[in-house]
C-alpha cells in the first residue's frame, strides 16, 4: 500500500481519488442512459414487430372469414356439383374474388382436378395443385410460398414482383362436404400479400418503421424501401448511407414451418444524434469539475506548497546556522496574504533575531574587554598602594627596631603621615570612581556662582603649584551664577588643575577661564606642559587610562582623576574636549548645559 | 252484483288457464342448433336420435347419438319410457324431412321435451365439431357417374340396376327401366338379395342416397360401378329414358 509522505503527495492523491470519481461517475451515467435507451428502443422495434406481425395476422384472419363464407355456401356447391354445372360454379367464385378482392379462386373437384381458371389450363402450366389440400386440414389457412407463374394470368402492373420465382400468399382451403360426409371438392383462394404494395406501406405507416420481407433465400418478398436502398445478408438488414436498428421474425406457414422473415427497421440515426448530444450534455459538467479541481490544485500549489517548500528550505539554512538568510518577497512591504504575511513576519522575525544576537556579541565583547581593564587597574591599583605600604611597614620597623631620636621619628612620623595622606586620597578616588561606576553619583545641583567657586579652588591649589613655580592664573571670569552641583564641579577643578600642575614644568603658567553663555557654561583650564602623547589621546578618560599611576617626576596621583572628571561632566550632561599639542600645552574645555534664563 | 263478477272472473281466468294449457301443448318442438346441440350434449341429460337409415347412421353420425329411424319412432323400444326427457332429433339438413317427422311422431307419442336440430349433419360438420365417422366405409371412393357416362355404362356392362330411393318420395315417380327397388332404409337387410356376380349401377332421386348406399355395397364385397349424379330428376330432366308407373 502507497503511503504518501509529503503533504502534497497526499493532496494529489485525495485530488486523484475525486477526479476518479467524478470520471467514473460520468461514465457509469452515460452507460446506464444508453444502456436504458437502447433497451427502449429494443422495446420499440419489439413493439413495432409485433404490430406488423399482427397486421399480417389479421390478413390471415380476413382470409379465414371469406373461407368461412365460401363454406356457408357447401349446399349450393354440392347441388350445382350434382349437375355439373361448373359454368356457375365459375360465375359464384368470380363474384367472390371480386368481392372480397382475392387474387386467384381456383375450384376442384373430388380427384383433385381442376376445374376452373380455364387460362390456365390452356397455358398447360405444371403445378401440383394437390399440393395445397394435400393436408387433410379443413382449417388450412395461413401463408404459403408459391411460384409467380401462378399469377402470370392477372393483369398487373407490378413488374417488380413477377420478376420473383415465389411469391407470398394468403392460402385458404375451402372443402366442400357431401352428405355422406366425403370431401366432394375443393376451393382454394389465393390471395397475395403485397398487392400493389398496399400492405407493405400500410404495415409502415401504422407501425412507424421500414418493413421488409423476406424468403429463406435473402429474396425480398415485399418491401416499404425502395429495393435499391438496401441488400440482405443471411437475413440481416444492410441499408446504404444509413444506420437502421433492425429487428427480425420468421413468418411461418400454414404447416408451422419457416418460409418467410419479417424484418422491422428504424432509421437509427436520430437515436445516434440524441446519443451523442447526450453523452456530452453529461459528460460536460464532468469534464468541467475535473479542469476546475486541477486548477485548483495548480492554485493551491503554486500558492501555498511552493512557498512552504521555499521556506522549509530558508528554516533548513537558518537552522544550520547562517541567521542572514531571508525569504525573497517581491513586494517586502505589503501582506497580500496569510502565506506572505508569514513570510513577512518570518523575516522581521530573523531581523530582530539576528540584530539582538549581533547587540549580545558585541556587548559580550564590551565586558570581556572591560574585565581585562579593571583586572589590569585593580593591578596597577594594588601596585601603588604596595609601595606606599612597604614604606610605613618600613618606617614602622625602624621605629621598632632602632634607637631614633625624637626628632628622627617626628620626621618618620611626618613621612608616614604623608605616604597615610597620599593613599587615603587615593583610596577617595576609588571609592568616587566606584560610587560613580555603580551610579550612586547623585548631583546636587545648586545655583552656584561659579567666579567665587573657580577663585576658591585656585587659592587651595595655590600653595601646591607654588611649590613648582607654577603661576594660577585666572581670566576672563564672568561673574555669573549657574546650576551646577558645586562640589562636584569643585572636585573637577581640583582635578584638573592638579593634573595640569603635575605635568607642567616649573615656571609655567596655568591659565584657568570660565564665562557663562547663553545656555551653556566654559569651563577652560590650559597649561604649557608637555602635552599627551597621541596614542594616550583615546584613552585618556578611562579609568587607570593615565599611562601609570607613577607620577612624573615625583608627582602622586591615582591616575583616576580624568575618568572621575569625565563621569561628573557627563552626569551634568555636558561635555569635555581636549586639545593637546605634545611638548607645548593641553587646553581641556567642558561645557556645561544651562537652562535657559 | 259481486258474485256475477266473481263468476266472471273465475270463467276467464279458467279461459286463460286452457288456452294456455293448448298453446303450450303445440309449441313443444323446439327448434335448436348447432352449438346448442352441442352444449345440451355435453352438459345435460339429452337423447340425440339419428333419424335416417341405419347404413348412414353407419357411415358418419354425430358422437353420442343412437339410430331410431323416422318410420320406427312409434314402434322402437329406444325410445325413453319417461315422456319428459329431452330428445333432439337431426338427420341431414334443412331439406331432409325425416327429423321433422320424428319430431311430430314423437310429440303425438306423448314426449314434452322434444327438439328439432332443423340443420343437422351439414350443420354440425360447418361448425368443424367432431363427426363419428366409420374408417372402413370412410375410405370407400365412389364414383359419381353423370347421364351420359351413366349411361355409356349401362349399355356396356349390363349391371344390375339398383334403386334405392326413399319408399313414400313422391316428388318423381319416375324410374329407369329394369331398376330394382329397395329403399336405403332396408337395404341393410335386403342386400343379400342382390347378386354377387353382377356389376351393380346404384339411381335415386335427388343422389341423396344412392352414395350411401353405394359405400355400403362396395364395402359389402360388391362391385359398385357408381351412383348416377343429379339422381332420376337429372336423368330425366336431360331427356333419357324413363318409365313412369301408371
Amino acid at each position: 500500500m502507497f503511503k504518501p509522505k509529503n503533504l502534497i503527495h497526499k493532496i494529489i492523491l485525495m485530488f486523484g481519488v475525486l477526479i476518479s470519481f467524478i470520471i467514473v461517475n460520468g461514465v457509469y451515467s452515460t452507460a446506464k442512459w444508453y444502456s436504458e435507451e437502447s433497451e427502449e428502443q429494443d422495446k420499440q422495434l419489439d413493439n413495432k414487430l409485433t404490430i406488423a406481425h399482427s397486421i399480417i395476422a389479421n390478413e390471415i384472419e380476413k382470409i379465414k372469414n371469406i373461407n368461412l363464407i365460401v363454406r356457408e355456401q357447401n349446399a349450393k356447391f354440392q347441388e350445382l356439383m350434382n349437375y355439373d354445372n361448373d359454368r356457375a360454379i365459375n360465375i359464384i367464385l368470380q363474384g367472390y374474388a371480386q368481392s372480397y378482392n382475392i387474387d386467384l379462386i381456383l375450384f376442384f373437384d373430388q380427384d383433385g382436378l381442376l376445374t376452373t381458371n380455364q387460362l390456365l389450363r390452356k397455358k398447360n402450366y405444371q403445378f401440383e395443385y394437390q399440393t395445397l389440400f394435400q393436408e387433410q386440414n379443413t382449417q388450412k389457412t395461413g401463408l404459403e410460398l408459391l411460384p409467380a407463374e401462378l399469377f402470370s394470368n392477372q393483369s398487373t402492373t407490378d413488374d417488380v414482383l413477377l420478376s420473383k420465382k415465389s411469391i407470398l400468399c394468403l392460402i385458404t382451403v375451402v372443402e366442400l362436404v357431401d352428405d355422406v360426409g366425403d370431401d366432394s371438392g375443393y376451393i382454394v383462394i389465393l390471395k397475395r400479400l403485397d398487392l400493389y404494395q398496399q400492405l407493405s406501406t400500410r404495415i409502415a405507416s401504422l407501425s412507424g418503421a421500414e418493413v421488409i420481407l423476406h424468403d429463406q433465400s435473402d429474396q425480398v418478398i415485399l418491401s416499404s424501401l425502395p429495393r435499391r436502398l438496401f441488400s440482405l445478408n443471411k437475413h440481416n438488414l444492410r441499408v446504404k448511407d444509413k444506420v437502421f436498428a433492425s429487428k427480425s421474425m420468421p413468418v411461418l406457414g400454414i404447416n408451422g414451418n419457416v418460409i418467410a422473415g419479417l424484418v422491422i427497421a428504424v432509421d437509427n440515426a436520430t437515436l445516434i444524434e440524441q446519443s451523442s448530444e447526450h453523452v456530452l450534455s453529461n459528460l460536460f459538467p464532468f469534464v468541467i469539475t475535473v479542469a476546475i479541481s486541477i486548477i485548483i490544485f495548480l492554485i493551491l500549489k503554486f500558492l501555498i506548497f511552493n512557498k512552504v517548500n521555499h521556506l522549509i528550505s530558508i528554516l533548513k539554512i537558518v537552522a544550520s546556522g547562517d541567521l542572514t538568510a531571508r525569504i525573497s518577497i517581491e513586494k517586502p512591504l505589503v501582506a497580500e496574504d496569510e502565506m506572505s504575511e508569514m513570510m513577512l513576519n518570518f523575516n522581521l522575525m530573523m531581523d530582530r533575531m539576528e540584530a539582538s544576537y549581533r547587540e549580545v556579541e558585541s556587548n559580550h565583547q564590551e565586558l570581556e574587554r572591560l574585565n581585562k581593564e579593571k583586572n589590569k587597574f585593580l593591578g596597577v591599583v594594588a601596585h601603588d598602594l604596595r609601595s606606599p605600604i612597604g614604606a610605613i611597614s618600613g618606617y614602622a620597623e625602624i621605629l621598632i627596631d632602632e634607637d631614633v631620636n625624637k626628632e628622627e621619628s617626628k620626621e618618620i612620623i611626618r613621612n608616614v603621615k604623608m605616604i597615610s595622606r597620599d593613599m587615603l586620597l587615593m583610596v577617595n578616588d576609588l571609592l568616587d570612581i566606584s560610587m560613580i561606576e555603580r551610579g550612586q553619583l547623585v548631583l546636587n545641583l545648586t545655583e552656584t556662582p561659579i567666579k567665587k567657586l573657580l577663585s576658591r579652588r585656585i587659592q587651595s591649589l595655590h600653595f601646591n603649584a607654588e611649590k613648582k613655580g607654577i603661576k594660577l592664573l585666572m581670566n576672563e571670569v564672568d561673574d555669573d551664577v549657574c546650576l551646577i552641583d558645586p562640589n562636584r564641579v569643585a572636585q573637577v577643578i581640583d582635578n584638573l588643575i592638579c593634573n595640569s600642575i603635575k605635568f607642567s614644568p616649573e615656571q609655567s603658567s596655568i591659565q584657568c577661564s570660565v564665562k557663562c553663555e547663553k545656555d551653556q557654561m566654559v569651563l577652560k583650564i590650559s597649561d604649557e606642559g608637555f602635552g599627551i602623547p597621541k596614542n594616550e589621546l583615546k584613552n585618556i578618560f578611562g579609568e587607570g587610562s593615565t599611562t601609570s599611576t607613577k607620577s612624573r617626576e615625583g608627582e602622586k596621583s591615582t591616575g583616576l582623576g580624568l575618568a572621575i572628571v569625565k563621569k561628573i561632566v557627563d552626569a551634568h550632561g555636558g561635555e569635555i574636549t581636549l586639545n593637546s599639542i605634545e611638548g607645548k600645552g593641553t587646553e581641556f574645555t567642558i561645557l556645561f548645559p544651562q537652562a535657559l534664563r | 252484483m259481486f258474485k256475477q263478477f266473481f263468476c266472471f272472473t273465475v270463467l276467464i281466468i279458467s279461459l286463460i288457464g286452457l288456452c294456455s294449457n293448448s298453446l303450450a301443448n303445440l309449441s313443444q318442438i323446439k327448434i335448436v342448433t348447432a352449438p346448442e346441440v352441442k352444449y345440451m350434449r355435453d352438459n345435460e341429460d339429452v337423447l340425440l336420435v339419428h333419424t335416417l337409415s341405419r347404413i348412414e347412421y353407419e357411415i358418419h353420425h354425430i358422437p353420442g347419438s343412437i339410430h331410431i329411424a323416422s318410420t320406427d319412432v312409434k314402434s322402437s323400444k329406444k325410445m325413453p319410457k319417461d315422456k319428459k326427457k329431452a330428445i333432439v332429433f337431426y338427420c341431414n339438413g334443412v331439406k331432409c324431412p325425416y327429423s321433422k317427422r320424428a319430431s311430430d311422431a314423437a310429440i303425438k307419442m306423448g314426449y314434452q321435451n322434444i327438439f328439432w336440430f332443423k340443420g343437422g349433419i351439414p350443420e354440425w360438420i360447418r361448425f368443424h365439431y367432431k363427426m363419428n365417422n366409420n374408417k372402413m366405409l370412410k375410405k370407400v371412393k365412389i364414383k359419381k357417374l353423370r347421364p351420359s357416362k351413366f349411361q355409356a355404362k349401362m349399355n356396356k356392362d349390363r349391371p344390375f340396376m339398383l334403386d334405392v330411393r326413399p319408399i313414400k318420395w313422391n316428388i318423381e315417380p319416375a324410374y329407369i327401366e329394369n331398376s330394382v327397388f329397395i329403399p336405403l332404409l332396408h337395404l341393410h337387410e335386403k342386400f343379400q338379395s342382390i347378386p354377387k356376380t353382377r356389376k351393380i349401377l346404384i339411381a335415386d332421386g335427388f343422389m341423396k342416397q344412392s352414395s350411401a348406399a353405394a359405400k355400403f355395397l362396395t364395402y359389402k364385397g360388391y362391385d359398385v360401378l357408381g351412383v348416377l349424379k343429379g339422381g332420376i330428376v337429372r336423368w330425366k330432366k336431360e331427356g333419357y329414358p324413363v318409365v313412369v308407373p301408371k
